[in-house]
């Protein structure tokens, strides 16, 4: 079942006089559950697509669906509780909340959803805490943990909702190898255990061993599928 | 505490140089405006307290065909619309029932003659002393001299007059059968050496409406000065009511009228200054032998001394006492109406609309002080204006963020509004408590002033700031309004920040 269709999508970005074509017709689809990459040099449209398919941008033509969503159509405020509810980001320089320490990090999305009760919230996000294994710093800010940690809590916070599909961008580039590899496994696995639906972008070959499929992007284009 | 106050909390302690200098300039705005609406305030109570107690009473009656309304201090010199039947009013005024008490008396502008030529201008107020001291609880206090007896005649010359006179004809007035000292007189005074002339009575003219005048030469019987405000009140010579009626023209109690022969009539009625007249053939010829000319100046003799009660005289002003806790405004609308009902030919006017001129230097004063704070309010929103702007830019990826993870726009709101709202609360109470402690400051410290202006700033001879609810609820309302205004700019600018922003900052 796909959980993101994508049909010829354009995005062109204006610089002064210059049109700079971001992504060319492009059409992908995303099952439910896949663990998969985008892979690309730098530039070529990686982080473009991945916003877009996160609601976070929105393309010049085609048509994007989202677990059974049209999202052109969408208001701000939909396209907003559309990214609450049903899509998880992690981000390559972890955008942490830095005035929140771990465990309110986690707990923010959940309080945004105004669905939970507060010893829920703080259920839910324990467990999430014990799922990537930072419990120990659960009253740390963000400042006070390592790039390791600190993406730990990125990739908690990104799930505690149980979104439909988790989207990271380059989630590896601001670590080093072997952390990296940590957090790629750490992924992998909450991706067997929960079923959620990973997509990665990365410029690092090695990444791709960890991923069922990858999508290879150049110059706005899809090469391989 | 909900999250986007937690938020906001700790962002302040994150940016503390910012929040700081926020801060500062909140608690500085609030501190100013608060000192601000204390000397408003205090002004306002000062002059209200200060002139209804000691000279105009809550509200004036005078002739409903009277049309300026700036009836205690024209700067035009207009006379007033005499009131001549007021012992026939003064009861059915009684019956008003707001009314507590009530004054009879005569205000008019006057020109005081003196042997240089050059006249000068003030007014002048006719009372029965006694009723005078009692309606406004002993307001005088006497420098020199003597308050005026019953039915005694002479003026009480303020000091701030007697300065006047002082500095425009080099006289030094005194009052009558007091002796006069230089040692004990004004520097100035002194230094005046023999040419200084001691004067112990004033010639008055008083301003009638048709600006035809008649002059009366009136002993001083005391130096006296207002117990506040004596540098604006003190523009008002006092004087007893007949020698007032003359002066104005006004008809006294005694004026009654004598039929007299057309010859006698025209006898009287002539210029008999004029030389000329006196060999003018149509100048009658004086016979004091004729019985007919003894009769009728045996009648005036008669009329002339005779004094009936004062009340049957003319007045021109009936100063009103309200009983207490009254609104002015109101009252005044209703008592209008009433002495329309009751067919009194009278209308009422509130005291700062009588005293005139004072109340515009104090509106003007108030406008200007209001007009500063204006100033402090706009300076101080487009400063915090300016820095919340640049800490909303410099926090692009953090908002960025919180939009993507599903963040809405009202939280942005709430957020920034919860931000401000924190540092007004804290250091725009600061500011607020440290001015309300600087006006109480300042009442201890009893500053004293006898310049006129100043008086006039301070509401009375002592610089009295003060704070009451409304004032206080004011600053607050500012502050809240500086809060609001001042965020406004940011948060537009917080709203627009989408979380695309925040991707491409990264």
């Amino acid at each position: 079942m796909a959980i993101v269709e994508l049909k010829n999508i354009n995005k062109d970005y204006y610089l002064g006089t210059t049109v700079v074509h971001a992504l060319k017709n492009i059409n992908l689809t995303i099952e439910k559950g896949s663990f998969s990459a985008i892979v690309g040099p730098s530039g070529s449209g990686k982080t473009t697509l991945l916003n877009i398919i996160g609601c976070i941008d929105k393309s010049n033509s085609g048509s994007v669906q989202i677990h059974g969503n049209q999202i052109d159509s969408l208001t701000d405020n939909q396209l907003t509780e559309l990214r609450l509810f049903n899509i998880g980001f992690i981000f390559q320089s972890f955008h942490l909340i830095p005035v929140l320490n771990v465990l309110e990090n986690i707990e923010f999305p959940l309080l945004l959803m105004n669905k939970y009760s507060k010893k829920e919230i703080r259920m839910k996000a324990l467990d999430m805490m014990e799922a990537v294994q930072i419990t120990d710093q659960k009253n740390h800010r963000p400042p006070e943990l390592s790039g390791g940690q600190r993406q730990r809590v990125a990739i908690a916070r990104a799930l505690v909702t149980n979104p439909e599909i988790v989207l990271a961008d380059e989630p590896t580039a601001n670590l080093d190898s072997e952390t990296g590899s940590v957090i790629l496994t750490l992924m992998k696995n909450l991706n067997k255990t929960r079923k959620t639906t990973f997509l990665f972008s990365t410029h690092d070959p090695e990444i791709l061993k960890y991923a069922d499929s990858s999508i290879t992007i150049r110059d706005g284009q899809i090469d391989a599928n | 505490m909900p999250i986007e106050l937690k938020i906001a909390w700790r962002n302040l302690f994150r940016h503390k140089g910012k929040s700081l200098v926020i801060g500062l300039i909140l608690c500085l705005g609030t501190f100013i405006m608060t000192i601000g609406n204390g000397v408003i305030n205090g002004l306002n109570t000062g002059l209200q307290e200060n002139i209804v107690n000691n000279f105009s009473g809550d509200l004036v009656l005078v002739s409903d065909k009277q049309i300026e309304k700036t009836v205690l201090a024209s700067m035009t010199g207009h006379t007033l619309k005499p009131i001549t039947n007021y012992s026939e009013l003064k009861p059915k005024i009684l019956t008003i029932s707001s009314i507590d008490k009530i004054l009879p008396a005569g205000a008019g502008y006057v020109w005081v003659l003196n042997e240089n030529g050059n006249p000068l201008d003030q007014y002048l107020l006719g009372v029965d002393i006694e009723s005078y001291s009692k309606f406004f609880n002993n307001n005088l206090i006497i420098e020199k001299g003597s308050l005026l007896k019953k039915d005694q005649r002479g003026v009480l010359v303020s000091t701030r007059m007697r300065d006047w006179y002082f500095d425009f004809t080099d006289s030094w007035t005194v009052p009558i059968n007091t002796p006069f000292d230089i040692t004990t007189a004004p520097e100035k005074v002194q230094k005046n050496g023999t040419s200084l002339q001691i004067k112990n009575s004033i010639v008055y003219m008083g301003l009638s409406s048709k600006n035809a005048s008649l002059d009366i030469l009136t002993d001083v019987i005391g130096i006296v000065k207002f117990k506040e405000l004596n540098s604006i009140l003190g523009f008002y010579c006092i004087v007893d009511m007949s020698s007032f009626r003359e002066c104005m023209g006004y008809f006294e109690s005694s004026n009654n009228t004598v039929y007299i022969s057309k010859k006698n009539k025209n006898l009287m009625t002539s210029d008999l200054e004029s030389i000329d007249t006196l060999f003018n053939d149509s100048f009658e010829t004086i016979n004091e032998s004729t019985t007919e000319i003894k009769n009728d100046l045996t009648k005036i003799k008669n009329i002339a001394p005779s004094p009936l009660t004062e009340e049957l005289g003319t007045y021109n002003i009936i100063f009103v006492k309200l009983k207490k806790d009254l609104n002015l405004h109101k009252t005044i609308t209703k008592i209008n109406t009433l002495l329309k009902e009751k067919k009194i030919p009278l209308q009422a006017i509130s005291w700062n609309e009588a005293i005139g001129m004072f109340g515009q230097i104090a509106m003007l004063m108030k406008g200007a002080l209001f007009l500063f704070v204006l100033f402090i309010f706009i300076v101080a929103i487009i400063i915090i204006m300016n820095t919340l702007s640049m800490a909303t830019m410099e926090r692009i990826p953090e908002i960025g963020m919180m939009r993507a993870i599903g963040t809405k726009k009202r939280f942005i709101q709430t957020m920034f509004l919860a931000e401000t709202g924190l540092l007004s609360f804290v250091f725009g109470g600061l500011g607020i408590l440290i001015g309300s402690i600087t006006i109480i400051g300042c009442r201890l410290l009893n500053l004293s002033t006898t310049h006129e202006m100043l008086q006039i700033l301070y509401g009375g001879d002592t610089f009295s700031p003060s704070l009451d609810l409304i004032s206080v609820s004011l600053c607050v309302l500012q502050l809240g309004l500086i809060v609001c205004l001042s965020s406004i700019y940011p948060i537009y600018l917080a709203r627009k920040i989408s979380p695309l922003d925040s991707v491409l900052r990264s």
